[in-house]
């Protein structure tokens, strides 16, 4: 059995060479979710679907489309009809635009495969009636959409995810300060980005966030090449965000850097689980199932 | 293919190759994109280390090329030519004087005889040289076995206006024997002047003959001595010339000289032959152009030597240079001395004596040297004309008389005077105790230690001076102090004859005209010389110039001047040289000893002969004589060189390109 046999049907286009053949990112998102919701076998574990389960008081900034009229023609009273596995939380993508994030070994870069995970997330989350909202950051905020349940601002986060390019440095203090004044709803944040940056820093950033009671996800995007260079001997490497040169030797490619990589792996990792984050490493050469996956057990915990 | 071959000179532009790419890679090194080097750690090898590698490789690259072009092209060392024969092999070496007393009559055409007889004489296997002798040796002909080869060369060899110096002529041919380490026979064909003897006898042995392997073979062309008349001299006399004409004794009968200034005949006349063979012609000449003229003088007689009856001389009327004579009074014996002295040299100056306060020192610029017979006069405003004129590059010749001595320093070089210094007991003076006399100023001069000084001033002159005259006390009497492009020369003490006597002696006018030319870098250009001598272009005072000869082609262009100074003078005439500042004249004649017809004696000749006496073994050979230019190749050497080369290139390339190979 060869590969294309083993990708062929939907969950072909989780894969992400594929992906990056198609333009419009809305299409990626969407063929993302279904062919990894096809792929998945039904359960109440991940309930996912439109069974009803309760009704709630309509809110301002709740979506008009699911008001029962019915019930409020009867009581004169408005109420939202709520389904299983749809918590109408809020969901904010924050992607890291920096220039590192557009290296990429293959087809496909850190960047583009950071677009896909957060398009799918994003509409993903709209299926379920969430609230979603993002922010493109590098070393400042880019662009912010905020977190809305309407079926047109869905768009507009695919739009702003799509329209970001990689380039600049990283600093992630600042797309967390700015949301955490912004945000005043405890919901989750996903932040998609390769963290180039000391634990500690990023601790320091995610920390307010997570004393507001928000739910965080950390996708740390790596490339093959990143997690294991192909280089045979020495060579003269320029940094995507800084443009500074610098001559690696052979023996330090071989030895020390896969111990240094991983050492920083582990050192994110830990300081995310120090503030009650979750961490996921992905490695952008494989597909989104994993992220997909790891996202739905992260917000069936978070019920 | 030689080395200056078209196809070698393009194929070693290939260097540029290696040199292009190498650049290229230098500002385009290649480089991998990697997302953050926050990871990573700088490589310990060293930036100097790399471009050493770097630099190394580029230079293996290039001498690749190099020899790689050179092996193509073929490059000899050469040797001097071995001749390989029989044991018995004969080397005719002929020498022909080629001078210019061959020119008369018939002497050079038996010459050519003579080399025709001798060439017919000699053995098949036999090989010839053919050599021209006059001012130097001049090798017509490598040995050669084709003697057919000979005849153009003979042909079309013609003698000149050189002068034939045997003793010289002997030394050369004898180094040419042991050269070509082969039984040579030297066969000498000369009309033997008198005058072309050496002083001892012995010089005209060459040495090699003495290990019995050479001979030398005399060979006097038929034509006796003839009575010659030529023109001695051409010299100028206050308001003429006098043409000096010198006549065998046999010679009577009128001589008519005609002289000619720049191409127009001025006067003619006809004297009887004195019978002391010295004939002089007074010319009276009233009007003579400024500058330098063509005087050409004839002597109107049918004797059969006729090139030595004319004489080319430069008539030099230019007026003579100014020089600046700054004084306080110019009635001052002072003046008095230095103007009779400068203007009684050959140089051509004249003293142009300027009081202090009718001076506009704009003036001094215009002159190559001024002279200041006190230093003391000059004053505050002065100094910094005279200063501003030292830093462009002019002179100073100076003095310190009474007017220095009541200042504490000496202006315009800064001396600080530290006394005044008298001889103790005035009848016995100081005199002086060392002379530099490798100063160009005092190279030429004499009778320093002759003059007597009483009185001068003690300076201290520290370390920027150069003292070249030195007093008994030791006190510097003259002294040379270099300031910005010019030169000050000073003398210690006074020039009126009052504090020394040295404006008196004749030490003083050498002195003058030796720190004249000194001081002004010029050099002065002999106007007249003989034939085969050398001009030296930097006597004209410039370095470069163009020259052109008596037949009015164009001898060194500007562009070769750069590169060639010295040029023999081969024909007689007028040679022309223009330099970016002067046109001068030089006017060469032949030398009066060729035109002396007084020739070796038999007796003279005989004695040589025995004197040189030929083996009885040196026979012409039968085995066959072959000539080898013995060059050797060296392009397997190259091939060798570049094998290395590339194994190194490849070794050293393999390690310094790992680094940016990068992903494989």
């Amino acid at each position: 059995m060869n590969t294309s046999q083993t990708q062929a049907g939907p969950s072909r286009l989780l894969q992400p060479d594929v992906l990056a053949r198609l333009s419009n990112l809305e299409l990626v998102a969407r063929a993302v979710v279904e062919g990894f919701l096809i792929g998945l076998h039904r359960s109440p574990q991940f309930g996912f679907s439109q069974e009803f389960v309760e009704y709630r008081p309509y809110v301002e900034g709740d979506d008009p489309r699911f008001v029962d009229w019915n019930v409020y023609a009867r009581s004169e009273k408005a109420y939202i009809k709520r389904f299983l596995g749809e918590t109408n939380s809020h969901l904010m993508l924050l992607l890291d635009s920096s220039a590192s994030m557009s290296y990429g070994s293959s087809d496909i870069s850190k960047f583009h495969y950071g677009q896909f995970l957060a398009a799918s997330l994003a509409f993903m989350s709209s299926q379920q009636h969430d609230a979603v909202g993002c922010i493109v950051f590098d070393d400042d905020v880019v662009e912010y959409k905020a977190p809305s349940t309407r079926s047109g601002k869905l768009l507009g986060v695919l739009h702003a995810i799509d329209q970001a390019e990689a380039s600049r440095g990283t600093d992630l203090g600042k797309p967390f300060q700015y949301f955490s004044e912004l945000s005043n709803r405890r919901g989750m944040v996903v932040v998609i980005s390769d963290f180039y940056c000391d634990a500690q820093d990023m601790i320091d950033s995610v920390r307010p966030l997570a004393f507001k009671g928000q739910d965080i996800i950390l996708f740390q995007l790596l490339d093959p090449g990143e997690l294991n260079p192909g280089f045979k001997d020495a060579v003269l490497i320029e940094d995507l965000e800084t443009g500074e040169t610098m001559e690696v030797s052979k023996k330090f490619i071989r030895v020390q850097y896969p111990k240094k990589i991983q050492q920083h792996i582990d050192s994110i990792s830990e300081a995310a689980t120090s503030v009650g984050a979750d961490h996921v490493l992905v490695n952008t050469s494989e597909p989104l199932d994993q992220a997909l996956h790891n996202y739905l057990l992260f917000r069936q915990r978070r019920r | 293919m030689g080395l200056i071959a078209p196809l070698f000179l393009l194929g070693i532009g290939l260097i540029a190759l290696p040199i292009w790419l190498h650049r290229m890679n230098t500002l385009n090194p290649e480089r991998h994109p990697f997302p953050s080097a926050m990871l990573l750690e700088q490589s310990k090898r060293t930036l100097i280390q790399k471009k050493l590698k770097y630099l190394l490789l580029m230079a293996l690259r290039i001498g690749f090329i190099s020899l790689l072009m050179l092996a193509f092209a073929k490059p000899l060392i050469p040797r001097p030519p071995v001749i390989i024969g029989g044991n018995d092999a004969v080397l005719h070496m002929i020498v022909m004087d080629t001078s210019f007393s061959m020119n008369y009559g018939d002497r050079f055409d038996d010459a050519r005889a003579v080399v025709r007889e001798i060439v017919s004489d000699i053995g098949d296997d036999d090989i010839v040289q053919l050599i021209a002798a006059s001012n130097n040796v001049e090798i017509l002909m490598e040995p050669t076995g084709i003697i057919a080869d000979i005849e153009p060369v003979l042909e079309q060899l013609q003698p000149g206006y050189g002068r034939l110096d045997m003793g010289n002529m002997i030394v050369s041919v004898d180094r040419l024997i042991n050269e070509y380490e082969l039984a040579t026979q030297v066969h000498l064909i000369s009309d033997f002047q008198e005058s072309a003897l050496p002083s001892k006898f012995a010089d005209l042995v060459p040495d090699s003959l003495k290990d019995n392997l050479h001979s030398l073979r005399l060979y006097q062309t038929r034509e006796g001595e003839i009575d010659n008349a030529y023109i001695d001299s051409v010299m100028r006399i206050e308001n003429g010339i006098e043409v000096a004409v010198r006549s065998g004794p046999d010679i009577s009968g009128e001589a008519t000289v005609e002289i000619s200034l720049n191409d127009e005949t001025l006067a003619s006349q006809s004297i009887e032959f004195a019978e002391s063979g010295l004939t002089l012609f007074d010319f009276p000449l009233d009007e003579v152009p400024d500058g330098e003229s063509r005087l050409v003088a004839r002597l109107i007689n049918d004797d059969p030597l006729g090139e030595d009856n004319v004489r080319y001389f430069i008539l030099d009327n230019s007026p003579p240079r100014p020089v600046l004579l700054l004084t306080e009074n110019s009635d001052a014996l002072s003046v008095k001395y230095l103007t009779a002295a400068v203007e009684s040299g050959q140089q051509g100056y004249r003293v142009e004596p300027v009081k202090l306060n009718d001076l506009d020192p704009r003036i001094v610029q215009r002159y190559p040297w001024i002279i200041v017979d006190d230093m003391g006069i000059i004053n505050e405003t002065l100094v910094t004309s005279i200063q501003e004129y030292l830093q462009n590059g002019g002179a100073i010749f100076a003095a310190l008389g009474d007017r220095a001595a009541s200042r504490n320093s000496v202006p315009v070089v800064d001396f600080e005077i530290t006394a005044e210094r008298l001889a103790s007991d005035i009848s016995v003076p100081y005199t002086v105790s060392a002379i530099d006399l490798s100063h160009p100023a005092l190279a030429e001069t004499s009778g320093w230690r002759d003059i007597r000084v009483s009185r001068y001033l003690g300076l201290n002159v520290g370390n920027e001076a150069d003292i070249l005259v030195t007093l008994e006390d030791g006190s510097p009497l003259v002294i040379e102090k270099k300031t910005g492009n010019g030169r000050v020369l000073l003398l210690t003490s006074s020039l009126d004859n009052s504090q020394n006597d040295l404006p008196v002696r004749p030490v003083f006018v050498n002195y003058v005209a030796e720190a004249a030319k000194y001081l002004s870098g010029e050099q002065q250009l002999k106007q007249n010389q003989v034939a085969g001598d050398f001009l030296q272009l930097v006597q004209t005072g410039s370095a470069a110039g163009q020259i052109i000869d008596p037949q009015g082609s164009d001898l060194l262009s500007l562009a070769e001047t750069h590169r060639s100074q010295d040029i023999k003078l081969n024909l007689t005439g007028f040679y022309e040289i223009y330099t970016a500042d002067t046109e001068s004249l030089v006017a060469v004649n032949p030398d009066l000893r060729e035109s002396e017809q007084n020739l070796m004696s038999s007796e003279a000749i005989s004695a040589w002969r025995d004197a040189i006496t030929a083996p009885e073994n040196l026979q012409s050979s039968t085995g066959p004589v072959n000539i080898e230019q013995d060059s050797i190749e060296i392009w397997h050497i190259l091939l060798v060189l570049m094998g290395i080369v590339v194994m190194i290139e490849s070794i050293i390339g393999n390690h310094y390109l790992g680094y940016r190979r990068g992903y494989t």
